[in-house]
């Protein structure tokens, strides 16, 4: 018996269900350990009655496990309450600033945070009804009718890996495919030598480099000779840059997390695959590559290195913040975290806030003003702000003057912009490269002074990076230098953009009134760099989602509130991954294969550069500034362009359900032929699993590992862990000689053992490292982050008490061996680091103190304190591939648009309403129908319209209605083969909507996910009916024509458009 | 005069009344068993009330059984008491009695059924709370029950002329069931107006609606039980019996009558005020007259349990009486149920069912399949019990009369 | 009809008026009368004594004094009055203050501001899981109200618990006394002893009483004890037993509180172990304030002076521990 249990605890284990013996604590802490002197709860305590009492044994540490939630992407901090070792409750991780404010030190004792509960949302609370959805896979299931067909039978894992490695007539049970032969992995991957591999990319990259036609032409020519002997390996010879077939293995995702996303990486590379694509673009990819824009860094040669992430608000310091489409009480990252830092603040008028957006929120309801915008014209509004700021001089100019880092450092601020920086105009007048240095004569060519801004009548040259050096220039600058070039500073160039129209036309195109847009842009300026404009995905998921994102991140540049308190702060998380010198390096991957190579989705790349130019347009866009493109994933693989793909595997994602138009998806799908092998990893049958070839059962977020990571309106530098808490519903399985839960890993680690890819087994991280048992791999990223990111471990975690370490053991009594084994955990990190990994997970990750996070003075502690790119030249030497002209490097107002650059002004015709969509705080998209708890706060959603609009289509309140668009007339989808989905909702009036915009709530009208009757094993599986009301009009959103098969896009960011489409309400 | 003419002028075609009675009742019966046997098997699951509108069908069965065993007792019994014709014999309390018990039997059943946990019933008993209308109701229902059980008991003795003594008791106990016979429909509207909660309950008039509902019904159920039982045979007897019988169906008719106008006039008064003073309890009323059961108002309470009643009364046509008094008897069940539900069916606070949406969660209340099926065995159950008690009241008849010869036919 | 009529007529009796009311037997004797009057008053006053008495407040039924003192000891490593926390440890501090009085010395009280509401229903999801409440009962909704024309709209979210009235309309009408008030002023149900009639329901103006007709929030899921889905297997959550009031209540079976009516405790098995209700615990928008305002100093005491709060139909008297700031 371990001695550090207290007398309760040893009775408490050997009569485990007799209540009595399990007295309850009254204490924190101290009288927990001392349980003699804890005074026995009396009985009948609070009723007078002959039941027995039950303690309250929820309270206690020894109940409890802590870790991250993921019901949505918010990833709040969660203590799970175990009774007789089932999950029963779950709160808030009093440890983690999401559910408390200020969170609890890291140095309060576990026995004192068993009794802190912080607060999180709803669906967090129904958290474990996801994981014990009846409907929940325990064993692989393989098709056994058509695709969509719903058909399955269960196999053991090993015949599935073996199956999926070896290929074969695999479905020659299946009516049509009796002859079909499946390609194995094994078939797909012929792999290259490493040396030839490198050499290859080489060449390739050489090429794209180069811009001569004949050059390129040439080196082409070269490459195919130098490679001869191993053109069979290549997807197209005549393409080689293309890449090898491996690149036909497609790895998809879609909400993947920090450790599973390293995972999933090495996979793919280990696979030799350069097609690793999420779903970044469905999301809101255009406020991440827009910032990532913003982000980009002067290196000496080029702008490059700009981070995929974006800026919240700091709200609880703020004086003012405009919100624009963003959902905060409802959705955004996320309730918990976002609301306790607003409401006070509201009450006690500390903060004032506006909202734009065509719906009246749950945000705007709280707010002192709302801007009802029209869907689609945030860059009007937002240029119409930054018109008056400019126009009445109200910009925060220092922060703009500075011009590198020495002039931010000696303004007291930490970044600074290129508001002042000269730009060259070309003959047209369009805003070309930044002014070089060397070009005007200030500095020789690559000379760190690259750039020139305006001082009275000099030029003056700087280097951006400069620390010692503090060059500040004039803000509006245009002018003609006597080589006749005409120059403008950035700020001017925004200043013209938002001349381009009146304040009054700018507020009319936005349909508000001017003088809210005037109140809300002079409070802005009033609250200077205590102001902020928090942007979600409502101006990000147009097809002008890049321009808007700039436009709104363009009045926060004017107000110079990065970093500050109050202002735009971004995230900061603790590393995991290790790197050598760390404790761990999770990024070791001996025999890494290299890979090369266009991505299915062309991104990363310009069109120009490729062997498959050939004019304007292009068969379908390429993504130089952006990635993750998920609505060309499996649309590309439609068209087999770039080129023909043979093998998906899909990861947590549901693109049928979750993107606009997600239909043309599933009939892409369908099609053996375009997909020939699609393996998916899901917990349960969802709605593009069931289309899969193979279905492996997944572990829920209550049962895994991950590293959930931070948002931007996160001031602490954070790493919440999430881990297994609750024993796993899916079978065991073994790889490797392991066993472990079915789950995501076991299935690559599966794979990887038929396959011998390098970086798994034995030797996964080195000699004598292995990645063979998912413990392997996050156990170690967990000892990381007990180590601290000093190689000397001078900031580790401190190691746990000798009661905690008791508390962490009986914790875990209910999980099997093949999930928690002490000695295998203490065997992956060592006897030294495993009490400090026992820290970190009593904790539910590693996360800085509130009091670090906000140092006296006004600027935060975590910092992103670098250039910020008012003017993106890289953006402006982009062409768009659909229609040959340059993008704009500046904020700027466009209009919808297809692919080809044209306003869809014909689909609009005889569709009266704008259709958006928002979320509800009850539902995740596909996800959380399965908990029941949440149903009764809104079991349907509806078709939200003003009266006005109602009206005038002559619709009464609670009409069903079908939703229709012009690409999709009948308003209707087939999931399946003979299986037909029709939009159909009920009206609701409500005066929060904008006349003529129509909206839904995102989260139902389900088809898959448990909704449906499907055969396994010849039965038949009886839906649940309730997971099928309301609907889901994603299937009315609009087809770009020019693409066929996929929904209207932001060619620049990459987003999807979700508010762009017209749709008439037909009644039923 | 021939006796059987007499009869008919009530019933003329007796036995196919009595044929489609008895069809009623099989057909009640099994459809009730199968609602009783869903209610045992299934619980409360397939019942429409919730906890918005707690209270449905059987509650207002309850109420109505309750009632309308009050006002048959009241009327026979003071009949009895003060020696009006028809009403002053033996045999006439007795069947009274046995009435006020097929009435108040299936009542109990129904309230029963109702019950979250059926077998904690004798709670009530042991530890009742006399602060709650509904314990006193059911310790004044049970007092009332043993008392009438007393005093059937003690018109025998008394009638066969047996323990003079004891028999003294009879009118004095008489007396007492009959206050509590007045005191439960006045009560069962007490029991609904201390709800504050509900302001159409909570209604100063809504007692004496109770009463005059409980008294018209009751009269309504007496008439239409004395025509099938004198019809059953009971007319064989002398022309002074027959002046009586007579002399009492008009009594009883001529109640039925001032007792449905007298109840629409209060109900259109309570009405009035609402309209007038329009306070919270204006929305039940709407409910009530244009609401989704708006045809449960006007079809069913005031068109066949009023106006279609009072002109069949209103004929001189004695085979008119019968059906329009079950129509009364039958109907007055809606006015029950147009106090009991829409005074649930207005929440007092805004936007409650839709805050948290669950079928149970609804000021919507629709009864169900299994409350009908178990509503029609509460009137099978009715009709046994009665059927029951006269057989007993018969044996217990044929038991004196061996024992006692004074026991004369007239005390039948 | 007048032939019908015609045909009737000759065979009505004549007018039954003039038969005279037999005599026998119509009056009372002497005797017989006083007795009469003799039951009825006796009737008539046990009927009212038995009210009389039941109205009478009776001698609590609750543990009272001394042993209801919990000491529960402040944790030393939390940041304590005066430094910067989250309201939460505030009020649980100023919890655990209050438990160290006897019980008749509470006064729990809520105080919503439903200006920092954010119409979250955390609280409503909270308390259900908390308490493990089965389909159809609730203790805590939330309302939204929408009002005005666009764009002058207006969106207001008001939470519900259980008011714990101290006039409750609700205990009386309960035949077996089931429901009462606890001398810390919460009114709970002993679920052991409702026979589910359902009249409080009625009583309560605030419908904050819900019957628990024994469902199931897994019913209409897939069954069995599969090896290929996880069918009955991950329903065991449904099937733990709750914590209400401190006993250990499993409805499977039909047993209470699965018949009964149910509500709002103020999570007293939660106070018991110096933990806020849940629905204070996890409110989002910190709208939730839970305390002891017979504390002057305690959060709740402040605000109540504060703020010009306000009762939910005040004038049904029913005089609630639940206040709103608007
Ligand atoms: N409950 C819940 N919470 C979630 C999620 C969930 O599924 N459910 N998902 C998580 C994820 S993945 C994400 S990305 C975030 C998203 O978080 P948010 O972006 O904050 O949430 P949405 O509801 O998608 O917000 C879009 C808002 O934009 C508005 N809008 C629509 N069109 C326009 C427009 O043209 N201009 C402007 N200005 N506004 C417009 C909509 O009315 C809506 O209020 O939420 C996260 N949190
Ligand atoms: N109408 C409308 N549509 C929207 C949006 C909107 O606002 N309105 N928002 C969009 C946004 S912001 C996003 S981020 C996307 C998200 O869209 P996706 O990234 O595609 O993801 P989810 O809908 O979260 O669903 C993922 C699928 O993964 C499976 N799954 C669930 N849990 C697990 C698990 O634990 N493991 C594994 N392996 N699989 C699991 C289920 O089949 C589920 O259907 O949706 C978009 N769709
Ligand atoms: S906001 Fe998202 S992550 Fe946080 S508790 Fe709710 S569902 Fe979980
Ligand atoms: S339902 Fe229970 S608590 Fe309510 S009145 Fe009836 S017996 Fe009492
Ligand atoms: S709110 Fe309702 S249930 Fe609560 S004490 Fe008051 S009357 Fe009783
Ligand atoms: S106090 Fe407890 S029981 Fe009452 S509503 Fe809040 S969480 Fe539910
Ligand atoms: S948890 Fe708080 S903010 Fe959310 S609905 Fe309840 S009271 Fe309002
Ligand atoms: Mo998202």
């Amino acid at each position: 018996m371990d001695p550090t249990l207290t007398p309760r605890e040893s009775a408490d284990t050997l009569s485990r269900r007799s209540f009595l013996a399990k007295g309850a604590l009254l204490g924190f802490g101290a009288p927990l350990a001392t349980a003699a002197c804890a005074p026995e709860m009396p009985q009948r305590a609070l009723l007078n009655s002959n039941r027995p009492d039950y303690p309250y044994e929820l309270a206690d540490p020894e109940n409890q496990l802590l870790s991250s939630c993921l019901q949505c992407n918010t990833g709040c901090g969660i203590k799970v309450k175990l009774q007789e070792g089932v999950a029963v409750k779950i709160d808030g991780n009093p440890y983690s600033p999401w559910t408390l404010l200020p969170h609890l030190d890291g140095t309060v004792s576990a026995d004192t945070a068993a009794r802190v509960d912080g607060s999180i949302c709803p669906k967090g609370q129904a958290g474990l009804q996801s994981c014990y959805d009846p409907y929940r896979l325990r064993q692989v299931l393989k098709r056994a009718g058509k695709r969509g067909e719903n058909k399955w039978i269960s196999v053991p894992f090993a015949q599935a890996v073996q199956e999926i490695c070896d290929g074969g007539a695999l479905f020659a049970g299946v009516p049509g495919e009796e002859q079909r032969r499946v390609e194995g992995l094994r078939e797909i991957r012929p792999m290259l030598p490493t040396d030839v591999a490198k050499a290859m990319k080489a060449d390739i990259e050489a090429y794209w480099k180069e811009k001569d036609p004949a050059r390129k032409a040439t080196l082409l020519g070269e490459f195919r000779a130098t490679h001869d002997a191993h053109l069979d390996a290549l997807i197209d010879p005549a393409h080689p840059d293309l890449g090898p077939k491996s690149n036909q293995i497609v790895c998809a995702w879609g909400r993947l997390k920090g450790g599973r996303s390293e995972f999933y990486k090495r996979f793919a590379t280990a696979l030799g695959t350069v097609n690793a694509h999420g779903h970044t673009t469905v999301c809101q990819g255009s406020l991440y590559f827009t910032c990532k824009a913003m982000s980009d860094q002067w290196t000496g040669e080029q702008f490059a290195g700009g981070q995929k992430f974006y800026w919240q608000a700091d709200t609880e310091h703020s004086e003012f913040v405009l919100f624009v489409g963003a959902n905060l009480f409802e959705a955004n990252y996320g309730p918990p975290n976002r609301s306790v830092r607003l409401t006070e603040n509201l009450v006690t008028g500390r903060t004032r806030i506006a909202v734009a957006d065509p719906r009246f929120s749950k945000l705007a309801s709280k707010a002192w003003k709302w801007l009802p915008i029209r869907p689609g014209t945030d860059a009007a509004a937002a240029l119409a702000m930054i018109r008056w700021i400019l126009d009445h001089d109200r910009q925060n100019r220092p922060f703009l003057a500075a011009a590198n880092k020495a002039a931010a450092a000696a303004i007291g601020e930490t970044s600074w912009s290129n508001a002042a920086w000269l730009v060259t105009l070309d003959p047209s007048g369009a805003p070309g490269e930044f002014l070089r240095a060397s070009d005007a004569g200030l500095a020789r060519e690559g000379e760190a002074k690259a750039f020139v801004v305006q001082q009275g009548a000099a030029l003056v040259a700087f280097d951006p990076n400069d620390d010692a050096h503090a060059v500040v220039g004039d803000l509006l600058v245009d002018r003609t230098l006597a080589s006749g070039t005409r120059i403008k500073s950035s700020l001017q160039i925004l200043l013209d953009s938002a001349h381009q129209h009146t304040m009054a036309e700018w507020c009319e195109m936005a349909g508000l009134e001017e003088a809210d847009v005037v109140a809300v842009a002079r409070a802005l300026a009033d609250a200077g760099p205590r102001g902020a404009v928090d942007i979600h995905r409502g101006p990000a998921q147009h097809t002008n989602g890049f321009y808007n994102v700039l436009s709104w991140m363009s009045l926060n540049l004017l107000l110079g509130n990065f970093d500050h308190q109050g202002g735009m702060i971004a995230a900061a998380t603790y590393d995991y991954a290790g790197s050598k010198g760390k404790a761990f390096d999770l990024n070791a991957h001996p025999g890494k294969p290299t890979t090369f190579g266009v991505s299915s989705i062309r991104h990363d790349l310009a069109y120009e550069k490729t062997s498959l130019f050939a004019g304007y347009p292009a068969r379908r866009n390429w993504y130089p500034l952006s990635s993750d493109i998920y609505e060309e994933i499996i649309p590309s693989m439609g068209d087999a362009y770039p080129y023909p793909c043979k093998a998906l595997f899909l990861y947590m994602g549901a693109p049928t359900y979750a993107l606009p138009a997600g239909h043309t998806n599933a009939e892409i799908l369908q099609d053996t032929s375009k997909i020939p092998l699609f393996v998916a990893n899901d917990i349960l049958i969802g709605p593009t699993s069931m289309y899969a070839d193979y279905i492996f059962p997944d572990l829920s977020f209550l049962e895994r590992w991950e590293f959930q990571g931070s948002h931007p309106n996160i001031p602490q530098k954070v790493q919440p862990v999430r881990q297994p808490v609750v024993a796993p519903i899916p079978e065991e399985v073994s790889a490797f000689g392991q066993v472990m839960p079915l789950s995501f890993e076991a299935m690559m680690l599966g794979i990887a053992e038929a396959l011998n890819l390098p970086g798994f087994g034995r030797h996964g991280f080195g000699a004598g490292q292995p990645l063979a048992h998912p413990d392997d791999f996050y156990l170690r990223g967990v000892g990381n982050l007990a180590h601290g990111e000093q190689p000397d471990g001078s900031d580790a975690a401190p190691p746990a008490s000798a009661r905690e370490i008791a508390i962490f053991r009986r914790a875990r009594r209910h999980l099997p061996p093949s999930v928690f084994d002490e000695a295998r955990w203490r065997g992956v990190v060592g006897d030294e680091l495993f009490p400090r990994i026992v820290t970190i997970l009593n904790r539910g990750g590693r996360f800085q103190t509130h009091a670090d996070s906000h140092p006296p003075g006004d600027l935060v502690k975590n910092r992103y304190a670098k250039l910020l790119n008012l003017y993106q030249e890289k953006t402006a030497a982009v062409i768009h591939s659909g229609t040959g002209t340059k993008h704009p490097g500046i904020a700027t107002y466009l209009p919808v648009r297809d692919y080809h650059g044209h306003e869809p002004v014909a689909l609009r015709e005889g569709y009266p309403l704008a259709m958006i969509t928002h979320r509800t705080i009850s539902q995740t998209k596909s996800r959380t129908v399965a908990d029941p708890w949440l149903s009764p706060l809104m079991p349907e959603n509806r078709v939200l319209i003003n009266p006005v609009d109602a009206r005038q289509l002559s619709l009464s309140d609670g009409q069903s209605v079908k939703v229709v668009s012009a690409t999709n007339p009948t308003g209707e989808h087939h999931p399946g083969p003979g299986f037909r989905v029709t939009m159909i909702g009920k009206v609701q009036y409500t005066e929060t909507l904008r006349p003529g915009v129509m909206s839904f709530a995102l989260g139902f009208g389900h088809w898959a996910t448990g909704s449906h009757d499907v055969e396994i094993n010849g039965e038949v599986v009886p839906g649940e009916k309730r997971r099928q009301a309301g609907l889901h009009a994603n299937a009315a959103m609009w087809v770009d024509p020019t693409l066929g098969n996929t929904c209207f896009l932001d060619p620049v960011g990459g987003s999807v458009s979700f508010y762009d489409t017209f749709v008439n309400l037909v009644p039923v | 005069m021939n006796a059987l003419p007499l009869a008919t002028d009530y019933v003329p075609r007796y036995q196919v009344w009595r044929r489609l009675l008895w069809i009623a009742w099989t057909v009640m019966l099994v459809l009730g068993t199968i609602g009783l046997v869903q209610r045992f098997v299934q619980g409360h699951l397939p019942a429409g009330y919730g906890s918005y509108v707690p209270w449905g069908l059987w509650i207002a069965i309850y109420f109505h059984g309750v009632g309308m065993a009050g006002g048959v007792f009241f009327i026979g019994a003071l009949g009895y008491l003060l020696g009006w014709p028809g009403f002053q014999r033996g045999k006439n309390l007795r069947l009274v009695i046995v009435l006020a018990l097929s009435a108040i039997v299936p009542a109990f059943v129904a309230v029963g059924l109702d019950l979250g946990h059926m077998l904690r019933f004798p709670s009530i008993f042991l530890h009742p709370s006399f602060t709650s209308m509904m314990a006193f109701n059911a310790w004044m229902y049970s007092a009332f029950v043993v008392v009438a059980g007393v005093c059937w008991w003690l018109s025998y003795l008394k009638d066969a002329g047996l323990r003079r003594p004891l028999a003294e008791w009879l009118k004095p106990l008489l007396s007492l069931a009959i206050v509590f016979a007045m005191l439960f429909p006045s009560q069962s509207g007490a029991f609904f107006g201390v709800v504050g909660a509900k302001p159409y309950w909570h209604s100063a008039l809504l007692p004496v609606l109770f009463l005059t509902s409980a008294l018209t019904s009751g009269a309504a159920l007496l008439l239409f039980a004395r025509v099938l039982t004198n019809a059953a045979g009971g007319y064989q007897v002398t022309p002074q019996e027959q002046a009586e019988e007579h002399w009492m169906m008009n009594r009883l008719r001529i109640w039925l009558v001032a007792g449905l106008i007298t109840y629409v006039g209060f109900e259109f008064a309570e009405f009035s005020i609402a309209f007038w003073n329009p306070t919270s309890h204006a929305p039940a009323l709407e409910l009530v007259l244009w609401g989704p059961y708006w045809w449960v108002f006007w079809g069913v309470h005031l068109l066949a349990g009023v106006a279609v009643p009072l002109a069949l009364l209103g004929s001189r046509t004695r085979r008119y009486w019968p059906p329009a008094a079950m129509l009364v008897a039958v109907s007055f069940l809606s006015a029950r149920l147009n106090v009991l539900v829409p005074g649930q069916a207005v929440p007092e606070l805004k936007g409650l069912h839709e805050a948290f949406r669950h079928s149970r969660l609804d000021y919507i209340y629709h009864a169900t399949l299994m409350e009908y099926f178990v509503g029609l065995f509460c009137v099978a159950l009715g009709m046994t019990v009665f059927v029951l008690g006269r057989r007993v009241n018969q044996a217990v008849r044929d038991w004196f009369q061996v024992r006692v010869p004074t026991f004369g036919h007239e005390a039948l | 009809m007048p032939s019908e009529q015609n045909r009737d007529r000759p065979s009505l009796p004549p007018d039954p008026e003039p038969v005279a009311p037999p005599k026998t037997g119509t009056t009372m004797t002497r005797q017989e009368f006083v007795r009469t009057l003799g039951l009825a008053t006796a009737g008539v006053s046990g009927a009212v004594a038995l009210v009389a008495i039941s109205r009478r407040d009776r001698a609590p039924r609750d543990p009272v004094g001394p042993d209801t003192v919990r000491t529960l000891p402040e944790p030393a490593d939390l940041p304590g009055p005066g430094a910067e926390e989250d309201v939460l440890l505030r009020m649980q501090r100023e919890l655990r203050q209050a438990m160290a009085k006897p019980v008749e010395e509470r006064k729990w009280v809520m105080v919503i501001d439903q200006r920092k509401c954010v119409g979250c229903h955390a609280c409503t999801i909270g308390c259900i899981a908390e308490n493990k409440l089965p389909p159809g009962v609730v203790y805590r909704p939330v309302t939204t109200e929408e009002t005005g024309v666009f764009p002058n709209v207006r969106l207001q979210f008001l939470p519900r618990p259980c008011m714990q009235c101290e006039e409750p309309p609700c205990v009386p009408v309960c035949p077996v006394d089931a429901t009462w008030r606890r001398p810390d002023g919460i009114t709970i149900i002993d679920y052991d002893r409702c026979i589910g009639c359902r009249y409080c329901l009625t009583a309560c103006p605030y419908g904050a009483r819900t019957s628990d007709f024994g469902e199931y929030y897994t019913d209409g899921t897939v069954a069995g004890d599969g090896d290929v889905l996880a069918a009955d297997g991950a329903k065991a959550w449904e099937h733990q037993p709750n914590h209400e009031l401190g006993k250990r209540w499993n409805r499977t079976g039909h047993q209470s509180p699965m018949g009964n009516a149910r509500k709002c405790h103020f999570c007293l098995h939660r106070l018991e172990v110096g933990e806020l209700p849940m629905c204070a615990t996890t409110c989002i928008g910190r709208a939730t304030y839970f305390g002891d305002a017979n504390d002057p100093r305690s959060l709740v005491s402040e605000l109540l002076q504060q703020h010009q709060t306000r009762t939910l139909l005040p004038h049904l008297g029913t005089k609630p521990r639940v206040f709103y700031i608007a």
